[in-house]
């Protein structure tokens, strides 16, 4: 899509809005469950928006990371840990939240006005760039490096997840500092 | 009227500051987590918007088989992409790790709350 | 370093080779290897073993000794000085010297005179040892006693523990005093100068389970630091001005470097201030007499210098250490407390001897303080009681001889006096020692007696020594003493009278204490102490020893079962019967007695006076190239004066003789010591004034020692108060600051996130609003230059280009490239972009305009002058 079609306008608009209301809803919500919700439909935004940019690999990544593994494992834990994990009040009064959300508004807006003159000289890139194809050339090719290493910092981080999540043998208590600290192994 | 990169940058500017607040100012472990996606996933937006904009690279000259110097096209970059590819790899690692926190962390305190994480309290 | 491990070549045992004569290495590290072997090894190679290693290495060190000795008189001849002027300069500058130079030390900073201004060098100091002909008597002595006095500690110390401990001390006492001896550097010799007070203290406090010992030493040290405090000084003086630590190069510098004598005869001024203080105070007089006294820098310098020799050689004021040292055991007072250390002063007085001639109020200084000191130890001596207390002050009358010697200009007088006591002072103490050794470590002349009869051999060589010290005629201080009183009494400095007159009352006093000290050891009715036995008065008498025996568990008798098993043949004195010179170590410790006593009779005789044999003594004559004297300086006719008057001062001398031992004789028997009790008796105030030895340790105690700890308490309140006070105030500064500031650390992670995301905020705030714009570029070959800006978020930049000002006389940014022109060209240029990359062709140095605009509309505007590769040089240089 040529980013001066009315479709791609209407696309990025439509997008955008979803994308914000999305974000908004993951950061509002008082239920995690919803705030997952509103993160998932973000994610697929954004799949949206990254369309109207001609990102075709990325978007398939993006829904089947985002959406697929890494909502899913929220939701996961949101059901592990039940409804009780979560207090429903964040302890704060309603002005208080007032005061921070406009404050966070106002910054928002206006690094935003300052971004949006950010009007580069040349016209977009056409169509036919981020494929598969093209994609796969640069990671295979060019990243080769970083690709392999980042498959080894996901499997550091299966490793340490595992590693922090289970079940403790000894229990240690972070209430007391006391804790006798363990002398470190050379 | 077109498209231009500064509403994708401004946009992303949006997404991140929500991020960014809800990171701050949410109490609940999980939604500061979820934050931290909304924040990367703000970061992504910019860089797949600016490869569209990006100034193509000139491809070097190739010689074919008959000896003939050929002009390639100029070729689009796609490092944008494969940043934010690197930055969703990063973010999946991210996320498998921080649940992992969470959990560690209920099992300790009974709560996700992070006022609950005061250790480092003067 | 590789010389001094190479074998030795024997073929150049008496001739220097060209890498230097390393027999000097040897002689200075054989004794240091021996303390090394004691001191590690010393439990492991038991009693036998410690004997052997410390024996001989100081043995071996002995024979090089005169093997070295043999080599320098070999080397060639003494010049003859007599009227042989420029060329007896000459060949006196050329002092025959054998030397050795180990390794090289550290560079240190000296004085170098460069157009009038002294400015700082650097002389390399040598691990270098020099054998001269004062270095060679002196290590003779040094060692050739040391050597006796090993033998006799064998000897000595076969009942006590800690003999391995003892000969280590003993060997690197010998180590230090030979580098302080053969040093050719003053630095050199301050190593060992520090090494032997080092030694000192350790062996004075040898038996440390004893407080007072231990005490004694530390007053030793003490002292010794105030004496050393000088020769520091004065070595930098030395450095400074004379511009150099070596004794060789600093007698050159002295007798052919104008600088640098200009240098040191200069006046320091600074005693101004006090004689400005007393010309307002109206005495014109007072303040003339100390005008005249400002010393020049060389001056001063001596002075300071003696300073460290009278610490070391016990003159007043700094003499109270001597008497104390007394408590280490008795070799150490032979060796190191009378022969040998205590000598160090005179010795360093007569090195520098050529300086210390050029200034005679300093000389005179040294020949009154050595007088007074002869003089008033002389009195002491004759009230005390204790064997070695007596041997003690009379050391530190003798030593006051030396330095009378020193100061009426005849350094080899006093030299020659440092020659022979070294001999009857270390009979003397031996002898003492034997006798404590024998009598179950009783020291005190009133309980001894009659010992003549059972140590015969040691009332002999005693008696001997005695003669000697005394000046009985023929004797060797006969001859040095005299040589000394007579150098004295025509000397044409304005105090010679006085410092005679003093010494030959010294000289009677000596007489008559010393004959004291015999006749009542000696002579007379048998141990007193075991009289006192047979009239079962024994525990009294033992009590009253407990304070002053030589040992710690003093009046514990000495039962054969705590020697060992190799001692239980001996038959002497050391149980319940009567003293004897039987068994192994009385052999020891007689041996050595006899060599001394012949070496005390004979020694004199290198140094017979002018008047018989109508030419210098032999050992002056040898020392002479080494040793200055202010006979050659005074001219023929007064020395032909002199010699008139020496038959004079020699009868003076035998008359003082006379007169003392006569004294001695009336008093102890023929009176058999009345009168000395009714001395006593009548002026009892007097008399325990004396006995107390003035008092002087009791009056130090009261103003200096107090004074120090009062300061010290000064200084240690006020760092408690004023200097902690001052930290522990920080402290609580930063306490107080933290109780302020703790809330802020709430440990909640995400208000510190969002006070950091503040934090970037307003940076980004402050970029965005405020502009700031700045060039640079990097210019390539054919004038293509890239040229960058720097600004902010959202920025829009104009670039433009204009020529260079010619400026006459300004070569500044701000001239070539004003900002009135900027904003000219600026208002031409073309539509501001975003982009802050920018690519333009100079050829010549051009100036670049750029303003740069926030998105807020406000403007910024700076400039560069650009300049094409390849013309920086002429830009720089603002053509």
């Amino acid at each position: 899509m040529s980013p001066s079609s009315p479709a791609s306008l209407v696309a990025f608009g439509l997008f955008a809005a979803i994308a914000v209301a999305g974000a908004l809803a993951t950061v509002a919500f008082r239920n995690p469950i919803r705030n997952a919700v509103g993160l998932f439909v973000h994610i697929l935004a954004l799949a949206g928006l990254y369309i109207t940019l001609s990102g075709h690999f990325i978007t398939a990544v993006q829904l089947i990371v985002y959406a697929g593994a890494v909502v899913v494992l929220f939701v996961f834990v949101i059901m592990l840990l039940g409804p009780g994990s979560s207090p429903p009040d964040d302890g704060r009064g309603r002005v208080a939240r007032a005061v921070g959300a406009g404050s966070v508004a106002l910054v928002g807006a206006f690094i935003a006005s300052v971004v949006v003159q950010l009007q580069p000289a040349r016209e977009a890139n056409p169509e036919g760039f981020g494929t598969l194809e093209q994609i796969g050339a640069q990671l295979f090719g060019p990243a080769m490096i970083p690709f392999e290493l980042a498959s080894l910092l996901l499997t550091a981080a299966v490793v340490g997840a595992f590693a922090v999540a289970r079940a403790h043998q000894h229990k240690v208590s972070l209430t007391e500092g006391d804790a006798p600290a363990k002398e470190p192994r050379r | 009227m077109t498209l231009h990169l500064g509403h994708y940058l401004a946009l992303s500017t949006l997404l991140f500051t929500i991020g960014a607040a809800g990171f701050l100012l949410r109490r609940n472990a999980l939604v500061a987590l979820m934050c931290v996606e909304l924040m990367l996933n703000a970061v992504n937006l910019t860089l797949v918007a600016a490869n569209r904009w990006q100034r193509p690279v000139a491809a070097p000259a190739v010689t074919d088989a008959a000896g003939n110097v050929v002009e390639a096209a100029a070729r689009i970059p796609q490092t944008g992409h494969v940043f934010a590819f690197f930055v969703i790899a990063v973010a999946a690692a991210e996320a498998a790790v921080g649940l992992a926190i969470v959990l560690s962390f209920y099992r300790l305190r009974k709560t996700v709350r992070t006022d609950a994480a005061d250790l480092l309290r003067g | 370093m590789r010389n001094l491990l190479n074998p030795v070549d024997f073929g150049n045992l008496l001739t220097a080779a060209p890498g230097g004569y390393s027999v000097l290495g040897w002689i200075v590290a054989l004794p240091l290897i021996g303390a090394i072997i004691n001191g590690i090894w010393g439990r492991k190679v038991g009693r036998q073993g410690v004997y052997i290693a410390g024996i001989a290495a100081v043995g071996t060190s002995f024979l090089l000794s005169l093997l070295a000795f043999a080599a320098l008189l070999k080397s060639g001849h003494a010049p003859s000085g007599e009227g042989a002027g420029e060329g007896a300069e000459a060949a006196h500058h050329a002092l025959r010297a054998l030397s050795y130079k180990a390794w090289d030390w550290f560079p240190a900073p000296v004085g170098r005179i460069d157009g009038g201004a002294i400015r700082v060098g650097t002389e390399t100091i040598a691990m270098r040892w020099v054998l001269d002909p004062l270095s060679g008597v002196m290590l003779l002595v040094v060692t050739g006693v040391g050597t006796l006095i090993h033998v006799y500690s064998a000897g000595y110390m076969s009942h006590y523990e800690g003999y391995d401990r003892f000969y280590a001390y003993l060997n690197l006492f010998i180590f230090a005093m030979l580098n302080l001896i053969l040093g050719d550097s003053i630095v050199l010799m301050f190593l060992g100068w520090e090494g032997v007070g080092l030694a000192s203290y350790l062996l004075i406090g040898f038996w440390y389970e004893n407080r007072d010992y231990a005490f004694a030493g530390r007053k030793a040290f003490i002292v010794n630091r105030i004496g050393d405090a000088g020769l520091i000084l004065g070595m930098t003086i030395i450095a400074w001005r004379g511009g150099t630590y070596s004794f060789e190069v600093l007698r050159g510098h002295m007798t052919h470097a104008r600088p640098f004598i200009d240098a040191l005869n200069e006046h320091t001024h600074l005693g101004e201030f006090l004689v400005d203080m007393l010309r307002l105070g109206g005495s014109e007089g007072v303040a003339a007499a100390v005008g005249r006294l400002d010393f020049t820098w060389g001056g001063l310098a001596c002075l300071l210098l003696f300073v460290g020799c009278a610490g070391k050689s016990a003159q007043i004021p700094l003499y109270v250490w001597l008497p104390d040292a007394m408590a280490g055991p008795t070799p150490v007072s032979a060796l190191i407390h009378a022969a040998t250390m205590v000598t160090a002063g005179i010795y360093l007085l007569c090195r520098l001897s050529f300086l210390f001639l050029d200034h005679p109020t300093v000389l005179s200084i040294i020949a009154l303080t050595g007088a007074a000191t002869a003089l008033f130890a002389a009195t002491i001596a004759v009230t005390q009681v204790e064997l070695k207390k007596v041997l003690a002050y009379s050391t530190v009358s003798q030593l006051g001889f030396m330095f009378m010697g020193c100061g009426v200009g005849a350094f080899t007088a006093g030299f020659f006096h440092v020659f022979t006591h070294a001999f009857f002072k270390a009979c003397l103490f031996l002898g003492a020692g034997a006798v404590m050794h024998a009598c179950r470590d009783k020291q005190d002349i009133r309980e001894l007696g009659g010992l003549r009869k059972y140590l015969p051999v040691t009332a002999f060589t005693f008696a001997v020594s005695t003669a000697a010290i005394i000046g009985f005629p023929g004797l060797s201080g006969f001859f040095s003493k005299d040589e000394i009183l007579w150098r004295a009494f025509t000397s044409p400095l304005g105090v010679g009278k006085v410092v005679f007159v003093m010494g030959w009352l010294a000289a009677i006093l000596t007489a008559f204490y010393m004959c004291r000290l015999f006749i009542l050891t000696f002579m007379g009715e048998g141990p007193r102490y075991l009289l006192a036995e047979a009239h079962g008065a024994a525990v009294d008498v033992d009590h009253r020893d407990h304070h002053q025996g030589g040992h710690p568990d003093g009046d514990e008798p000495h039962g054969h079962d705590d020697h060992g098993d190799e001692d239980h043949d001996h038959g002497h004195g050391h149980g319940h019967g009567p003293p004897s010179e039987h068994g192994t170590d009385m052999k020891l410790l007689t041996t050595p007695l006899i060599v001394l006593a012949a070496m005390a009779a004979v020694a004199g005789f290198l140094g017979l006076p002018y008047a018989f044999t109508h030419k210098e003594g032999v050992l002056a004559a040898f020392l002479e190239p080494a040793v200055g004297d202010a006979f050659v300086r005074y001219g023929h006719a007064v020395m032909e004066d002199a010699h008139k008057q020496e038959l004079l001062t020699m009868a003076l001398g035998v008359l003082a003789f006379l007169v003392g031992t006569g004294a001695a004789w009336w008093v102890y028997i023929a009176q058999e010591g009345k009168p000395a009790d009714m001395v006593s008796e009548r002026v009892p105030g007097l008399y325990r004034l004396v006995c107390d030895k003035w008092r002087i340790d009791e009056l130090y105690d009261k103003t200096f020692v107090r004074g120090a700890k009062l300061s010290a308490g000064f200084a240690a309140g006020f760092d408690r108060y004023v200097i902690d006070g001052l930290v522990n105030l920080t402290g609580i500064v930063a306490m107080a600051l933290g109780r302020v500031v703790k809330p802020l650390q709430t440990g909640a992670v995400q208000v510190y996130g969002a006070l950091i995301g503040v934090g970037a905020l307003g940076l980004v705030a402050w970029v965005t609003l405020m502009p700031a714009a700045a060039i640079t570029y990097t210019a390539s070959e054919g004038g293509r230059t890239v040229l960058q800006a720097s600004g902010g978020l959202g920025y829009t930049y104009r670039w433009a280009f204009f020529d260079m000002r010619e400026s006459g006389d300004e070569n500044t940014l701000a001239a070539r490239c004003p900002m009135d022109a900027a904003e000219a060209a600026l208002s031409r240029a073309e539509a501001p972009t975003a982009e802050t990359r920018r690519e333009e062709s100079i050829t010549r140095p051009r100036c670049a305009a750029l303003q740069a605009e926030s998105p807020f509309g406000r403007r910024v505007t700076t400039t560069a002058l650009v300049v094409p590769a390849g013309l920086e040089a002429n830009a720089a240089n603002g053509h």
